[in-house]
This record gives C-alpha cells, structure tokens and sequence, in this order.
C-alpha cells in the first residue's frame, strides 16, 4: 500500500483556512 | 508542497506542519502570474518528475454582497482571475506531470453558490466564478477521462475561515475533509462530479 508521503501534491491557498487544514489532514488520511 | 502567495505566511505553515509522518515543502505561488505557475512546474519537474494531485483551493470573496444588479465588473473580472482562470491555467500548466502519474488527480474548491440548482442573488461575482470553475471541471474531467486523470469540485459548506467568518456552520477541518477524501481515497473513477460531504451533488 502506498503511503501519504508517496503522493506528490500541489495545494494552492495553503498558508491558512481550508488548505492548511487538508494540508495537515495528509498525515492522517490512508490510501485505498 | 504547500503554496501560497505571501512567502512569510506559507513558510510558517509549512514549518507548522512539518513533522515524523510528513514531508512539507512550501513554494510561493501566485496562481494569476502565469511566470509563478512555471517556477512552480519547473520545480516540481525537477525536484519530483511528475504530479499526483492539484488541489485547486486558492480563491478570493471580494466586494461580498454586492448583487448582479450592482456588482463593478471589476470586482466580477478579479475574481474570475482568481477563482477560475487560475485553476484552469494550473491545470494546463501542470498537465504534462500529472500526466506521468499513474493516477492523476484535480481537486476544485468550489461552492454551493456556484450551483446552477440552487442559485440566488447576491454574491453576484463569486456565484458567477463558482459557476464557471464547476464548467472548468466538467470540462477538464471530459478531456482528461482519456488519460486516467479524475477531476472533480467540491463544496465545503460555510466554514469558520477568514473568508466564512466567525459566524459559519463549520469548523475548518469539516470544510478540508471532502478534499482529503477527493484526493486521496476516493475511485479513480468517481470524475466530473461536484462533491460535497463525500456526497455526489447537483451542480
């Protein structure tokens, strides 16, 4: 199985909000 | 990797979230300079060789209330810059290394505002860039079927942002969830579609 880190991800909008918070939910996310 | 406009404020978030299980890179976009988006792709070329998902999420909520009936086309061509044309041209430009992943992904941070089905006034500018970014969508995900690439939008419902406001139904981590979900775990197949709490709904 693939792990979060193996996924190269461009998340624009980042710095906050929204895209700061999905941008820390890759930890905590598996992969199918 | 992590952008954002302001180097400053995308260098603490990246710092913030760096951690044992997480590898996060900050690199300062400007999603409506288009000399930005190919620094970007030029560095994500040489640093990794390809892309696996583009998360569409920057988006501006200018002039807030203003109506069709008296909203500046100003404020409707600015926010079209930001809301739409920039996710279209990210993912023009970033196509040939999300082509060279085996499984490709274009996650749209729209909103229920932009719905067709349940329109209504006000907010004149961000309905209509919500609107044209989910035809971007279809449009991208028809074209792209052929190359494997799922493309989809979403809605995060009103959420506690600067954006939202303190007085939103959510917290930030409701909005993020159908994202991750889009990202990472759903079919690869489950393209074209406009999403919201993991819910396939009408555009």
């Amino acid at each position: 199985m693939r792990t979060n880190q193996d996924v190269i991800a461009v998340v624009t909008g980042a710095n906050r909000g929204i895209g700061l918070r999905l941008s820390a939910s890759w930890r905590t996310e598996a992969l199918p | 990797m992590l952008t954002a406009r302001k180097p400053d404020a995308g260098a603490t978030a990246a710092a913030t979230l760096a951690g044992d299980a997480l590898r996060v890179d900050f690199h300062p976009l400007s999603v409506t300079d288009e000399a930005s988006i190919r620094a970007l792709r030029d560095h994500l070329a040489a640093q990794f060789g390809r892309l696996d998902v583009l998360v569409n999420n920057a988006g501006i909520l200018t002039d807030t209330e203003a109506g069709g009936l008296d909203v500046s086309l100003a404020t409707v061509r600015e926010t079209l810059e930001t809301n739409t044309l920039a996710p279209l041209r990210m993912a023009q430009m970033l196509l040939p290394l999300l082509k060279k992943s085996r499984a490709g992904r274009i996650v749209n941070m729209s909103s229920g505002m932009g719905a067709l089905s349940e329109m209504e006034g006000g907010y004149a500018a961000y309905r209509i860039s919500k609107a044209a970014l989910n035809a971007v969508t279809g449009i991208l995900a028809a074209e792209l079927a052929a190359h494997g690439i799922a493309v989809n939008a979403m809605c995060p419902g009103w959420v506690k942002t600067d954006m939202g406001g303190a007085h939103a139904e959510r917290d930030v981590s409701q909005g993020a969830n159908t994202a991750v979900w889009l990202a990472l775990d759903t079919p690869q197949d489950l393209t074209g579609k406009f999403v919201r709490d993991r819910k396939v709904i009408p555009w």
